[in-house]
């Protein structure tokens, strides 16, 4: 499969998905803060890849530097908002991550507590005509295949 | 020998005929000598005996089969005549031959004596194959793995013998309904071969060549040398004879279906000319109308001569009759073909005037109506809330959308549009948006798209309360396939629909429709957009996040710094991106993205070219990158 060279345009069809994070919570359900002094929040998912990284080495396989999921906890936040493993990140908060390195896009996903994606996920069809197909009459029809009879009059 | 003298005269052959061991000995006799001259006269007797019922029973009966099968692998000719007519004989007139033939193996041995080259012996082989291979799908598979369409085909080109020819060609029709055999017979030329004598003298021969050939029609789109084929079939369609005028229909039909070449082929000897006049004078015969339009319907679109043959149509006079088709006693297969080949003729503008004036507009809504009430009720009665009902054949929802189609198409002229408002079709297009089939929501949201390039459409889209479906529409997250187009369509409506509002209302919607759509990189900057829905959300940071904040940066102008660019109206937070990271990031040169909102709206119609990513077609960078990737990792990163 091949993949998207970053930086060139591109134009196909994405989920949007809408992730709530969690605020992260210890063992007795008290909220962790941060070395900020900040509630601290998870997203329930691992990403891999960027332009800085060598998609070559993935053990998935990813055919280009984009920011793939490579791992979705189960139960959390982003199961629930119905991302999926090996989902190509296209966009977060409307920051373009075909063209980011690992570092920044792990950046931009800390920012917010909600995070608007657009993902790309394999066997979405790409984009179609709009024109409609001609309809196609098959005439096989056994009843053009004439009944033998002796003395049968051909019609 | 002596018995062989006795059976020619009429009185001892009844003779013989009624002694049962007389026949079965003779049976024996010719099976098992190795003298040449014995089995010549026995076969030569049961010949004799078979021009009798009960000669036949009585050769059935003694095993007689088996044992002329046996003898079509003799070297004699004399004897190879008279075990074949035998046997043709048996198999017109006795029940039970032809199972006992094919169980004996006649049917490669019959195949195999293709290669001979008497034309009446060949003649009375091929009609055995014909009764054999009729309606019995296995004897049908045998004929091909003997190699018979090859032969069969080979016998069509070669010779004139018209018996001959005939024969064969009812042979290569009976294999023409098997999916098995049609690949075979197309693969061996057999359209051209057939092709060859649609100009014959006799009608029983190019009758059985045409219905072949239209059973073979659609498994050989993929056919080069056509020409010859169409042009003869355009000629055919002037037939006095009805049946080669309905036959001729359905073969171009099916021959322009998906096809370029043939398209264009017949465009170019005159078969729009033709077709219209075959509808003319068909008057509501369906049989002939109902190909024609669908021929008709395929040569208007998706070819280089497409915009010519819409034009051409009119000019043969085709309008009128093609909207009269929209009426009774039309049913709904060729009302439906008649939607569809309107819609092609609409994207022609000189047609457009023209088809409303014959009264296109207000028939198709009819329709529309009905095929939409037919829908609901169906929809209503069903336990699931399935509406889908079959009429003639048709389901109501392919006419719900072929007409909206078309009204679509159609409504691209002012004139049209103010008609389709009158017809109180807006709030029907509307109700349609909620409809379950994709497609017909992506036609519903196509026409309102039209509509609402007009104030007085716009102003009407909004009271039918257009505004919330559309924008479910846009924010669907339905996979399927069409979803950029309806989306597409429902941005350009909200957007035109907002024309008279406010300016930073207009702005919001743009910057949603532009995130949403993500498309058509050149106009739309797709980089820090705020993506719909979003103003819902409780989690705003405040403004006064400073530590976040990045470094502000100047909406570019038409430079090659691309497309990134500060948003200053979003709803308390600013993203930027910084300069610093910009740095090795390759933007490219996305030329002059103006940030103009929708201005620069994309061509929506049926023509629009929209480029895809298909991940499998790309171009794979990948091998140049490898130098790159020296001593980069690879890890992530748990959020």
């Amino acid at each position: 499969m091949t993949g998207h060279t970053a930086g060139d345009p591109l134009e196909c069809y994405s989920i949007p998905l809408v992730l709530e994070k969690e605020p992260e919570v210890d063992g007795m359900g008290n909220p962790v803060s941060g070395p900020d002094g900040k509630q601290k929040y998870k997203c329930g998912f691992r990403i891999g890849g960027g332009i800085d990284q060598d998609n070559t080495k993935s053990p998935q396989g990813y055919p280009d530097k984009g920011v793939y999921v490579t791992y979705i906890h189960e139960g959390g936040p982003a199961e629930r908002c119905g991302l999926q493993i090996h989902d190509k990140i296209l966009q977060v908060n409307g920051h373009d991550f075909t063209v980011v390195t690992h570092r920044k896009a792990v950046e931009y996903i800390q920012r917010k507590p909600t995070l608007n994606m657009l993902v790309y996920r394999k066997g979405v069809p790409a984009i179609a005509k709009s024109e409609p197909q001609p309809q196609f009459q098959s005439y096989s029809q056994d009843n053009y295949a004439m009944q033998y009879q002796p003395n049968a009059r051909l019609s | 020998m002596m018995v062989h003298q006795l059976s020619k005269k009429e009185a001892s052959r009844h003779a013989i005929m009624n002694s049962p061991q007389m026949v079965a000995a003779l049976v024996k006799a010719m099976n098992n000598t190795s003298d040449l001259e014995t089995t010549r006269c026995a076969a030569g007797t049961l010949h004799n005996l078979s021009h009798h019922r009960q000669g036949l029973l009585a050769i059935f009966k003694s095993g007689g089969i088996p044992a002329l099968v046996k003898l079509l692998s003799s070297p004699v000719e004399s004897v190879l005549f008279y075990a074949i007519t035998t046997l043709h004989n048996l198999l017109l007139h006795q029940e039970g031959s032809k199972m006992a033939v094919r169980l004996a193996g006649g049917l490669q041995k019959m195949v195999a004596l293709l290669q001979r080259n008497n034309v009446k012996f060949l003649a009375i082989t091929t009609d055995c194959l014909q009764i054999l291979a009729y309606g019995n799908q296995e004897s049908k598979l045998i004929v091909l793995a003997s190699g018979g369409p090859g032969e069969l085909v080979r016998i069509m080109r070669s010779y004139t013998y018209e018996k001959l020819l005939w024969t064969t060609s009812r042979v290569l029709k009976v294999l023409s309904v098997c999916s098995s055999n049609k690949p075979a017979v197309v693969e061996a030329g057999g359209m051209q071969a057939l092709a060859m004598h649609l100009g014959h003298q006799s009608q029983r021969l190019v009758q059985n060549c045409l219905w072949t050939i239209r059973n073979l029609s659609d498994a050989a789109t993929k056919c080069d040398n056509m020409e010859g084929i169409l042009q003869m079939l355009v000629q055919l369609l002037s037939s006095n004879d009805l049946n080669v005028v309905t036959c001729a229909a359905g073969i171009l039909s099916n021959l322009t279906c998906n096809n370029q070449r043939n398209k264009v082929i017949v465009c170019q000897v005159n078969g729009i000319e033709a077709l219209v006049r075959t509808i003319l004078q068909a008057g509501d015969r369906e049989d002939i109308t109902e190909p024609a339009v669908c021929a008709l319907r395929h040569l208007t679109s998706r070819h280089p001569e497409a915009e010519m043959a819409q034009n051409a149509v009119r000019l043969h006079y085709g309008l009128p009759v093609l909207v009269k088709l929209l009426h009774p006693p039309s049913r709904w297969p060729l009302i439906k073909a008649v939607v569809g080949l309107i819609r092609n003729l609409a994207l022609c503008p000189a047609n457009h005037a023209p088809l409303r004036e014959h009264g296109a507009l207000p028939r198709i809504v009819h329709l529309l109506i009905r095929a939409h009430q037919d829908t609901q009720r169906r929809a209503s009665i069903s336990s699931n809330g399935q509406g889908s009902g079959y009429v003639d054949g048709v389901r109501m929802e392919e006419i719900v959308e072929g007409t909206v189609g078309a009204l679509h198409i159609l409504a691209r002229e002012a004139h049209n549009r103010a008609v389709i408002r009158g017809l109180n079709g807006i709030p029907l297009f509307v109700q349609l948006l909620y409809s379950p089939v994709e497609n017909i929501q992506r036609v519903a949201a196509g026409v309102l798209c039209e509509l609402a390039a007009d104030k007085e459409g716009a102003e009407l889209i909004e009271q039918e309360g257009a505004t919330a479906p559309l924008t479910e529409l846009l924010h669907s997250r339905n996979e399927g396939v069409g979803k950029e187009s309806y989306a597409t369509y429902a941005a350009a409506v909200l957007f035109r629909m907002s024309e008279d509002k406010p300016q930073d209302y207009k702005k919001r919607l743009s910057v949603e429709l532009t995130s949403s759509l993500f498309r058509d990189n050149q106009n739309m900057p797709w980089s820090d957009v705020q993506p719909p829905g979003f103003e819902d959300v409780g989690h705003m940071m405040p403004p006064a996040d400073d530590s976040y904040r990045d470094q502000m940066y100047q909406p570019p102008h038409h430079d090659s710094q691309g497309s990134m660019h500060s948003n200053d109206m979003n709803r308390g937070y600013e993203h930027q991106i910084p300069i610093d990271s910009m740095q090795g990031l390759d933007i490219g040169s996305q030329g002059g993205s103006q940030y103009g909102g929708m201005e620069n709206l994309p061509d929506l119609g049926p023509n629009a070219q929209s480029g895809d990513l298909n991940f499998e077609n790309l171009e794979s960078s990948l091998p140049q990158q490898s130098g790159n990737n020296q001593g980069m990792p690879w890890f992530d990163t748990d959020l």
